[in-house]
């Protein structure tokens, strides 16, 4: 019988939940604004631009691929790898803020504000939620570069990047939901 | 070493929170928030009627903070013995408790200013109602410092029995998290972010009991172990 692995470490799934119960929870709110005035939130939803949302969700599955693949190359004690992929993720996610910045850009620049209208306010509110969380994301992921880099990382590293990895990847889920509920919903 | 005083500190740590719900829901209507759309006249008629209830209300709130301040510098005891020999996590935590408690002083004054002369104008005591809710629920950076400040000595503890489960550290960088978008209240007037809303203050607010009830075991549980050995 495979013994059971808790990937990380179990502590780090109290934070990890936790998150995507407020998520949730964020989501929820999102909904029931959006019953109240459906026509706004459809009207403002239509001028959304779709394909930067597709980039976007573009660039954090590929940075989800690469850290997968990191993780994987930590296990089996292969830091170069390790550290190439960590390093393409970490451009994948700078490619994020950047389009961001581009995206949020073009609307201010176009007049488009936080309290436009009620929709406009739970976009930028979310999506900079969100970018709160690539930005810690990166910042974890950077943490786990530094170590592979290491030549001795220690004991905890293989737990580290799964501890780490998972975090990312749960940056990249918040994402995964937030694209069709912003961008696709009519 | 003063166990005792210590685990009775984690209680008044407890009672006190309790006291905050009194002051706020039952003596001051305060739960839920007042809208912040509320026309002016209307806020200041609710002065004008419950005077009494938002000041004793206020009352407890100021002695709900200032109990809390040994709570924190018990916690902080326990963060100095994951830590040692340094004390920068123990420092940083107190020095953010201070500054995260003194707001919520400030907001119990200027309540109890609004409600102090009925016959004040109408936007003056709106004026104290925008100021009170705002220093609130507004100050909610000194919070996430120092929920941070607990759960980074949590994860960096070294002893062979860490001084609290490594969960409690995840868990206190969880509540920060959901403790930061207070501060965002004076971009908005309604929705989910304002000071009487679902995210700035309902999920601030659950965030601020789940981590009270998590640290209070965890101190405990800590104080006691110290007294009676390992299987406490």
């Amino acid at each position: 019988m495979r013994a059971r692995h808790v990937p990380g470490e179990a502590g780090v799934w109290v934070l990890i939940l936790g998150d995507l119960t407020a998520f949730s929870v964020f989501f929820a709110i999102f909904l029931v604004h959006r019953a109240r005035d459906v026509a706004l939130f459809s009207a403002s939803q239509a001028a959304m631009d779709r394909r930067l949302g597709l980039a976007n969700t573009v660039l954090l599955l590929t940075s989800s691929l690469f850290v997968a693949g990191a993780v994987i190359a930590a296990r089996v004690a292969a830091r170069g790898r390790a550290e190439r992929l960590l390093m393409l993720a970490l451009g994948c996610g700078c490619g994020f803020i950047v389009s961001k910045v581009f995206e949020w850009g073009g609307k201010i620049a176009d007049g488009v504000t936080l309290n436009s209208n009620e929709f406009y306010s739970f976009y930028y509110m979310f999506t900079g939620i969100h970018l709160v969380h690539v930005l810690l994301g990166m910042g974890v992921l950077m943490y786990l570069l530094v170590r592979s880099r290491r030549a001795d990382p220690g004991a905890s590293y293989v737990a580290l990047m799964e501890g780490g990895g998972v975090f990312w990847h749960l940056v990249d889920l918040l994402w995964v939901v937030l694209f069709p509920l912003l961008y696709l919903l009519r | 070493m003063n166990h005792k005083a210590q685990l009775a500190c984690a209680w008044i740590g407890l009672a006190s929170t309790a006291l905050l719900f009194v002051g706020i829901w039952p003596l001051m209507h305060f739960l839920p928030p007042l809208d912040p759309a509320l026309p002016t006249a209307a806020v200041a008629a609710i002065y004008r009627t419950n005077g009494t209830g938002i000041i004793v209300g206020g009352l407890c709130l100021l002695a709900a903070a200032s109990a809390l301040m040994p709570f924190y510098c018990a916690l902080a005891m326990q963060v100095t013995r994951m830590e040692r020999p340094s004390k920068l996590w123990t420092y940083t935590l107190i020095t953010s408790s201070v500054l995260g408690f003194v707001p919520l002083l400030i907001a119990e004054m200027l309540f109890s200013t609004a409600a102090y002369r009925p016959g004040r104008s109408d936007e003056i005591i709106q004026v104290l109602n925008d100021f009170g809710f705002i220093m609130f629920v507004g100050p909610s950076l000194p919070g996430t410092v120092q929920m941070l400040a607990i759960a980074i000595p949590v994860l960096a503890d070294h002893n062979s029995d860490p001084i609290f489960p490594r969960w409690v550290g995840y868990a206190n960088i969880w509540t920060a998290i959901l403790a930061t978008p207070g501060c965002l209240i004076t971009l908005f007037k309604s929705g989910p972010f304002a000071w009487n809303g679902a995210i700035a203050f309902w999920v601030a607010a659950i965030a601020f009991g789940i981590w009270m009830m998590v640290n209070f075991w965890a101190m405990r549980r800590a104080v006691l172990r110290e007294m009676h050995g390992p299987l406490a």
